[in-house]
């Protein structure tokens, strides 16, 4: 599962300005997925369509198998969002200093002393933190809030400054792409491009029914691709595949752990913007059952996916959720474990071969 | 030697108080080709002497410490590990924070944060006190307590990258910078005639309370002795009592009961002969370098200290300028070549 999962993590692409991981993924669908440009197309907020018809092959051995739908079958779009967490320059002081805000809920807490990146000549900086010695007690029991901290790019003026970075630049962070520990992975941004990994290793396989694959921007923001998605695609179903929030800490309460690293995907039931559809939370359960994958729900209703936009769009959509659990969610050093993403994977890949088969209908 | 090389093998390297182990040979390596002597003591101090020849030769020491903060594994829990510190670390900048765990095999790790979906705003506002929080290793309870044993030291994990036109940004230049100043004052005296004994020295355990300087100004037994440490530059959350420097004007010397007045004034006449800048600042009493501790050993040793500005201190990303670095390792060699009337007179040179 960790093909592709590196590249993605690795590129920039906080919510609004999602263009290299968009690029990565046209260029990877149709060097590895077999699929034209064609059957690409993006919409003016950016979110990146790629229609992958039916695979023959696959069609005839599912119809021999006994395991194709006899009458219509449900029209399918898979969705992740491309964009993660980040910051914008919103304003240069004369010193050559850097003041930002959020885009995307990040944890004040998670981003002091970190090393970033500002705009897309990727000028490398650094979230100051004041010297502890500088410091009291009851300063240090606080955590200082966005609107007090700044980045330094070693500029010694507005105008040096300004020679290499611009007001509304996109700030992102450096974090590199570890695997350490038991099958754990660790880099910036798991939530989503596992997602996006994840959409890219089905479009490679040959499934038997058509798919639309829905890259969607902005999801931090409020799942504001995920309404241009859902309204153009107009599917019967949407599933959604996702980092998940997690809170597995041994000082964290068990009712407020929300999922666990290693226990399996988590399969959509409630969260902070959905009640996901019933009849597709009990496919996934049933399906993982049967194939002996563990599997997890939330046990906090906390965190959203882009379903809870597309559940409302048009008359109303079904809507089904795959996600793995990501500690650290919404900083530098996400982790998700290996295991999970494998059988996450291998759950949406039976998830589709069902669909064909009319379980869904 | 090539200084920016130089900075990111020291810095890279990771050496918590009382681990100096991993990096006394790194040091030793980079100051050996400019001193005629060197070793490293059972304590991993290193010392480098250059001699001027002279019998029973008076001795001038320089030196700056080779150890970083860090963290030390106190327990497992649920395959996490509990952690203390070694060194001032500044609770609020640890969740989320990546380590290396200095383990017989070296682990990956991370100080874990809860996920911010569902925090109460309050517990936000709020920083997460130090024993609340637990490293990530990835690894099940078992294995975690076989691999990882209770005092394991932990480093923290951080890119060393080039800022702007002159500046760097790692973790360590708090103190391996002044360490390769050192070093850099130990090239340019290179094959020049010296007055007195030069002992170049890389001290360890500063930062949990000076005690590499008291051993080896012991073991030394200078006459006097330059102690070379970072010191804070301004940054834009400083109350103008906050900072004694600013980034990039040049090396900095406190003047106070630490610093024995000759051989502040051999420094600043040494500067001015050079040209050298030097930001000058009072330090009443305890300058918090190992200058306080050599001071009184044995009978009372000459002190002064010069300092390199910089920012974000004890942190896994401070900022030093690399011209302010160069500066301070002229002035330090400066120095040595010529400490000034008042110390010649003092110590018969």
């Amino acid at each position: 599962m960790l093909e592709y999962l590196e590249e993605l993590c690795l590129l920039p692409g906080v919510s609004s300005f999602e263009g290299p991981v968009r690029e990565f993924i046209k260029s990877t669908a149709m060097e590895d997925c077999g699929v034209s440009e064609e059957d690409m197309r993006t919409d003016i907020m950016g979110t990146l369509y790629i229609v992958k018809k039916a695979s023959p092959k696959a069609v005839k051995a599912a119809k021999k198998a006994g395991r194709l739908a006899e009458g219509s079958i449900p029209k399918l779009m898979i969705a992740a969002h491309m964009d993660e967490i980040g910051f914008i320059v919103t304003h240069i002081e004369d010193n050559g200093y850097l003041r930002f805000a959020c885009m995307g809920g990040i944890d004040k807490r998670v981003v002091l002393g970190r090393k970033v990146y500002v705009g897309q000549a990727m000028v490398p900086g650094v979230i100051g933190l004041k010297a502890i010695h500088l410091t009291t007690k009851e300063d240090r029991e606080v955590a200082p809030d966005f609107k007090e901290m700044y980045i330094d790019i070693g500029a010694s003026s507005r105008e040096e400054a300004m020679e290499n970075v611009a007001l509304g630049d996109e700030v992102v962070f450096h974090s590199d792409f570890v695997e350490f520990g038991e099958g754990r992975v660790k880099a910036k941004a798991i939530d989503d491009r596992f997602g996006c990994a994840m959409m890219l290793k089905l479009m490679k396989e040959e499934l038997p029914m058509d798919v639309t694959y829905a890259f969607t921007v902005q999801e931090e923001l409020g799942t504001r691709g995920a309404y241009g998605a859902a309204y153009s695609v107009a599917p019967d179903i949407a599933i959604v595949f996702e980092g998940a929030s997690c809170s597995d800490l041994p000082t964290v309460s068990a009712d407020n752990k929300i999922t666990v690293v290693g226990a399996g995907p988590v399969i959509g039931l409630v969260d902070g913007g959905a009640i996901y559809d019933r009849g597709l939370f009990e496919l996934l359960t049933g399906l993982a059952d049967e194939a002996g994958l563990p599997w997890q729900v939330k046990q906090k209703i906390a965190g959203g996916t882009d379903a809870s936009t597309i559940q409302r769009s048009l008359e109303g959509i079904r809507v089904a959720n795959i996600s793995v659990a990501v500690r650290n969610i919404h900083s530098a050093s996400t982790i998700a474990s290996e295991e999970d993403m494998d059988n996450a994977y291998r759950l949406a890949k039976l998830f589709v071969e069902a669909l064909a088969e009319g379980k869904a209908n | 030697m090539n200084i920016l090389d130089d900075l990111e093998r020291l810095c890279t390297e990771t050496a918590p108080s009382g681990f100096e182990c991993n990096v006394s040979g790194l040091c030793a390596g980079i100051l050996e080709p400019f001193v005629d002597e060197i070793y490293v003591d059972p304590m991993y101090n290193v010392v480098g002497i250059r001699r001027c020849g002279r019998e029973n030769a008076r001795k001038l020491m320089i030196c700056a410490h080779i150890d970083e903060i860090g963290l030390i594994v106190t327990g497992h829990e649920e395959g996490f590990l509990r952690f203390g510190q070694l060194g001032g670390v500044d609770q609020r900048m640890l969740p989320g924070r990546e380590v290396t765990v200095l383990s017989k095999k070296r682990h990956f790790g991370v100080i874990g944060a809860a996920a911010p979906h569902g925090a109460s705003p309050e517990s936000m506002n709020k920083s997460i006190p130090m024993k609340d929080l637990r490293i990530d290793v990835g690894l099940s309870q078992k294995r975690a307590e076989r691999e990882i044993p209770v005092g394991t030291p932990v480093s923290f994990r951080s890119p060393f990258f080039e800022l702007g036109k002159d500046c760097v940004c790692s973790k360590s230049l708090d103190d391996r910078a002044c360490f390769l100043a050192v070093c850099r004052a130990a090239e340019l005296l290179k094959d020049r005639q010296l007055h007195w004994d030069v002992y170049f020295v890389g001290t360890i355990s500063e930062e949990v309370g000076l005690r590499g300087a008291t051993m080896t100004s012991f073991a030394i037994d200078p006459d006097v002795c330059i102690a070379s440490d970072v010191c804070q530059a301004w940054t834009p959350d400083c109350k103008p009592t906050d900072y004694i420097s600013k980034l990039g004007e040049g090396p900095r010397m406190p003047i106070g009961a630490n610093v024995a007045p000759a051989v502040a004034h051999g420094i600043t006449a040494a500067a001015a002969e050079k040209r050298i800048p030097v930001q000058i600042t009072v330090s009443p009493s305890r300058t918090g370098t190992d200058a306080w501790a050599v001071q009184t050993q044995r009978e009372g040793i000459a002190t002064a200290v010069l300092s390199l500005p910089l920012r974000y201190m004890h942190t896994p990303q401070e900022v030093i300028n690399l011209r302010d670095l160069e500066l301070l390792g002229e002035l330090m060699a400066e120095f040595a070549l010529e400490p000034g009337e008042e110390v010649r007179t003092c110590l018969n040179i």
